[in-house]
């Protein structure tokens, strides 16, 4: 008999680290279902071990010693009840690793049941559609009246540039995605399809939307200041960074970190989406969502891809790609497309979903995801997230918030992951850990600054030199106009 | 005697459960319930051996046969 689970307690490999209760739980389900088959394995040896001592206790022999008789019968007596606990063991170990490997699916499951429920019931369509748009319309007409009423400028321009900008703070605009998608699955083939392949799906409308105009990646003359990525908080500080730098959109922040033996590792740290639209000068929008989602080339990947070869990160040195929501997905699609042109070690998603496209081996991939998250489960991969070389990491939303239980929109905010980055920081400090291509501190975080001004600024601290850069995608007519090609767009 | 191997073997198995990836309070509940299993095979094994055949001694009537 193999070391493999039986059948029936198969679970998908990868790792969970569960941070949403009082302890951290770290575990790996198909090592955990391998424990429950060795139980079961351990139980069946002990009823072997039953029938030898039968037999022998029922030797002629042995009866003249009845010493070693009565020994041996109150020994098997004792390995009955010891199979039986064994075999319990191994029921709940099985168990267990069952719920871990569909643990992280909650989030998943309740994004797939508005695609599910409205595949279900056709009449809701319509409504869904509605509930987009109309998500936005109130926002907008919220906008107006507050900018009226306070003095921010109540045009409508200005009241949509403030509305983009509570939709993409919080998350809301990925959430509204999610409605639209379903509004798509629901229109499927037969109305209402038992199974969708959302990636078809995404494909599909993001080919049916047609193709955004041409984008370039322009380097941007200030950077902000960063500490050396030695964790996942820092990580999870540049990705934050990237989404809120000096008000832009597609700001892609790449830092370079030399160390004090003078090894160079690169972090690499991509905003979500920020953008309702389709094709606007934004590039981190619903187009670049639907691409990356359906599997098809998308710009922000070669944005990223290009901002990597303008920064100068060698074929050899280790990189860590990162970002939140789609750029989640997109540092999962650069991990792809880079094949061996650059040596990436680690992908850091912030509720992202997963791309159709594996993971190449040899990169680790850590998705932080709240339990009550909608967004990362738009892939459609409700119970089925843990993956080789997938580090599933999940909090619960609920213990980082002061007010009421967040809702799916509230917990794909960003601060939210930001205090789950601090609390996995922990989990891996107290187990030794560390993602692999992240700079290793020595002695605490990175200093003051003390490196160059202008397009790449820098700090010194005991992880070494760090100096960061940052990079604009963007669809602008005129900066397009003014920047010799770099890509096309995406067919 | 076989039944002082089969014991060996499900300590061995039992022992083996016990390096799974898997830390958290839960964890520590199951590696509980592990060592006492392990004990407990272990206990018995000891006591098999104890009055087999391979203790000089223990089957005093049974050399006497021979």
């Amino acid at each position: 008999m193999s070391d493999t689970p039986p059948p029936g307690c198969s679970v998908p490999p990868g790792e969970l680290i569960d941070l949403s209760g009082a302890a951290p739980v770290v575990v790996t389900p198909e090592d955990v279902a391998r424990a429950a088959a060795l139980l079961g394995r351990a139980a069946d040896r002990l009823r072997e071990a039953i029938v030898h001592l039968l037999r022998a206790t029922a030797d002629p022999l042995r009866l003249l010693d009845p010493g070693s008789t009565a020994t041996l019968a109150w020994d098997q007596a004792r390995a009955v009840v010891l199979a039986e606990q064994l075999d319990r063991l191994a029921t709940c170990t099985t168990a267990t690793a069952r719920a871990y490997a569909g643990a992280d699916d909650d989030g998943a499951r309740l994004a797939g049941t508005v695609g599910s429920a409205l595949g279900d019931h056709p009449a809701l369509l319509l409504p869904a559609a509605l509930l987009a748009v109309q998500g936005v319309g109130t926002l907008l007409g919220a906008e107006l009246v507050a900018g009226r009423l306070t003095g921010q400028g109540g045009s409508v321009d200005e009241a949509w540039t403030r509305t983009k900008g509570v939709l993409t703070e919080d998350g809301r605009a990925a959430v509204l995605t999610s409605l639209l998608a379903g509004v798509v699955q629901g229109l499927g083939p037969g109305v209402a399809p038992p199974q969708v392949d959302v990636h078809r799906v995404a494909a599909g409308l993001r080919l049916a939307t047609g193709s955004p105009p041409p984008a370039v990646t322009v380097p941007l003359d200030e950077a902000p200041q960063l500490p050396a990525p030695t964790g996942l908080a820092q990580v999870a500080g540049a990705v934050h960074a990237a989404a809120t730098a000096d008000g832009r959109t597609g700001v892609i922040l790449v830092q370079r970190t030399v160390g004090p033996d003078g090894a160079t590792s690169w972090l690499v740290a991509i905003p979500g989406t920020q953008s309702g639209g389709f094709g606007g000068d934004t590039v981190t929008d619903m187009s670049t969502n639907l691409a990356l989602d359906g599997g098809l080339p998308d710009q922000m990947t070669s944005a990223v891809l290009d901002a990597m070869a303008q920064a100068g990160i060698g074929p050899d040195d280790p990189v860590v790609l990162a970002g939140h929501s789609q750029g989640g997905m997109t540092a999962q699609s650069v991990a792809v497309a880079a094949g061996t042109a650059y040596s990436i070690r680690s992908v850091v998603t912030f509720g992202s979903p997963t791309i159709p496209q594996p993971m190449p081996s040899g990169v680790r991939l850590f998705a932080l995801e709240q339990q009550q998250e909608a967004v990362n489960g738009l892939d459609g991969a409700a119970g089925t997230r843990t993956a080789p070389g997938v580090v599933v990491i999940r909090g619960d939303a609920a213990t980082a918030a002061t007010g009421p239980t967040p809702g799916p929109v509230a917990a794909h905010s960003m601060d939210g992951y930001a205090a789950l980055a601090r609390k996995a920081d922990e989990a891996f400090a107290a187990a030794d850990r560390q993602v692999p291509g992240l700079p290793v501190a020595e002695g605490g975080p990175g200093g003051a600054a003390s490196g160059p001004s202008g397009a790449a600024s820098g700090t010194a601290g005991p992880a070494g030199q760090v100096t960061t850069q940052a990079f604009q995608a963007t669809r602008d007519p005129a900066v397009v106009a003014a920047t010799p090609p770099t890509m096309s767009a995406a067919p | 005697m076989q039944a002082h191997a089969d014991l060996l073997a499900a300590h061995d198995l039992v022992v083996a459960a016990g390096t799974a990836q898997w830390t958290g309070p839960a964890a520590d509940r199951f590696h509980e319930r592990l060592d006492e299993a392990a004990t407990a095979v272990a206990a018995l094994a000891g006591d098999v051996a104890a009055v087999g055949p391979a203790r000089p001694g223990a089957f005093p009537a049974a050399r006497a046969l021979r």
